[in-house]
């Protein structure tokens, strides 16, 4: 082909690109705009990589501030849990308790008088405690997978509760053990107990506000004779009046909340039928509580 | 400055308005400029006219998004340069490259170019690009809208070299037919 064929040949393809370029010209914003945000974050890791020293000692900064921060939150939680433990919203079922220990074993009352009794301050532990949260950490970080990812807060992490060993172990556990948790919310505490003629499982969410919920969830044991709930502390169930699960609506736990005063914590107590009561307080909103509740009634559905 | 001040600025018709965009929006419209015609002179002389176009143009316009309005000015203007100055000689940078990329997806059948092909070729494009998955949607984009080289792609977009030109081949190979799907000759 001569040089002037050649030229137009590239003439023409040239225009016919050309109007392609002209074709682009009102691609949607939205479509520039996410190249221009996804490039930028590019830029950074290109940043990281040209200058790893200064990306490691920035990284080395935020670790430490992270740290720092963790530590005195640490020191806050703490606080808070022994300031629980004097305000006896503790349930006590009587007969033998258990608590989650590190390799998931429950321990028997003897077990637990040893366990107790080697710690310099175990009467002004909450008895629902996790105990010895040091080694449970330990064993939970130990079972950790290279691939573990950091959960929301909202999210249970179930690698957790299957470090602990209560995975299918606890049908109480299983069935009432939140999976889902309202926005902005995490778990403070978890512990339970297992009496001749109840077991407890307590669950307390705090959130970032500090606002908390307790949920007491204790389920009866039916008696050999006739297979009738037996109240285990009647008494203490007796002072306020249950909601039948069926009844319950967003509006009815305000209602019940509203009933009450702010020193009574906002208690009340809704029925699920077969012996367990989820007895409620804390000073979160109604929408939260009733999220919680309503899952549990979708959970024996 | 917010960009809705910045706007209010042009419709009081105050000129510290061109001095502020100049100032926020200058590189990023200088990029796409440079990128297109690669040359310092009329990459300046193509800004001059951005903003005075910009001037012209708010109000009565309001644009939802300022950067992105003043890129396709930018961008627009510089075609129209570029196309200027390529009628008399053929220039150098990325521009020839991507011309001679895009070129080939293009049918070598000949016809009468008209607006209403031009529409069609435009609306055929663009439910293309929104089809691309994500990524490859912004390296076209990056390459055939902001003209930018392999390189700064990869770098951009934490890619290899190699990977961003396999990519841009595919998606090439891709919009040519979906171009003949269409039935989009030009």
């Amino acid at each position: 082909m001569s040089e002037e064929g050649k030229n137009f040949m590239n003439d023409n393809k040239q225009n016919k690109a050309g109007k392609i370029l002209d074709a682009l010209q009102n691609v949607p914003d939205e479509l520039l705009e996410r190249s221009e945000r996804e490039s930028a974050t590019g830029s950074v890791i290109v940043f990281i990589k040209q200058h790893k020293q200064l990306a490691v000692a920035c990284a080395a900064l935020v670790f430490a501030g992270l740290c720092f921060i963790g530590y005195r939150s640490a020191g806050m939680m703490e606080n808070m849990a022994t300031s629980d433990a004097t305000n006896s919203m503790l349930v006590n079922t009587g007969g033998t308790n258990w608590e989650m220990t590190a390799d998931g074993a429950q321990m028997n009352d003897a077990e637990y008088a040893v366990e107790e009794s080697s710690k310099p301050d175990a009467e002004n532990k909450p008895v629902l405690e996790i105990q010895d949260k040091e080694s449970v950490s330990q064993d939970v970080t130990d079972s950790y997978t290279d691939d573990y990812a950091p959960l929301k807060d909202n999210e249970v992490d179930v690698r957790v509760e299957s470090a602990i060993g209560l995975n299918g172990k606890n049908d109480l556990y299983a069935a009432y053990m939140p999976k889902k948790l309202p926005e902005g919310y995490s778990f403070d505490a978890v512990s339970m107990s297992k009496g001749e003629k109840a077991e407890v499982l307590q669950v307390r969410l705090v959130n970032a506000e500090g606002k908390y919920m307790q949920f007491i969830i204790q389920k009866q044991k039916e008696n050999e004779a006739g297979g009738e709930v037996e109240k285990e502390n009647p008494e203490e169930i007796a002072v306020q009046k249950a909601l039948p699960a069926a009844d319950l609506t967003q509006e009815a736990v305000e209602s019940l909340r509203a009933a009450t005063t702010e020193e009574e914590v906002k208690s009340f107590i809704v029925d699920y039928g077969e012996g367990v009561t989820v007895e409620c307080s804390g000073d979160a909103e109604a929408a939260d509580f009733f999220e919680i509740l309503s899952a549990y009634i979708k959970k024996d559905d | 400055m917010k960009e809705t001040e910045l706007i209010d600025l042009y419709f009081e018709r105050n000129e510290q308005a061109i001095v502020v965009t100049q100032e926020k929006y200058g590189n990023y419209c200088h990029s796409i400029a440079f990128n297109i015609l690669y040359d310092k002179g009329d990459t300046e002389e193509c800004l001059n006219d951005t903003w005075l176009r910009a001037w012209n143009s708010i109000p009565p316009q309001r644009p939802n998004k300022l950067q992105l309005f003043l890129g396709k000015i930018t961008r627009n203007l510089a075609l129209d340069r570029y196309k200027a100055r390529h009628a008399a000689k053929r220039g150098g940078g990325c521009m020839e490259v991507a011309l001679d990329e895009l070129a080939e997806c293009l049918a070598a059948e000949d016809t009468v170019e008209d607006l209403t092909m031009a529409a069609e070729l435009e609306r055929s494009i663009h439910s293309f690009l929104e089809k691309l998955p994500a990524r490859e949607c912004n390296v076209f984009l990056r390459r055939y809208w902001y003209m930018e080289d392999y390189q700064t792609i990869a770098d951009k977009y934490h890619m290899k070299l190699n990977t961003v030109k396999t990519l841009l081949f595919r998606t090439r190979c891709k919009l040519n037919e979906h171009l003949e799907q269409e039935g989009i000759v030009i």
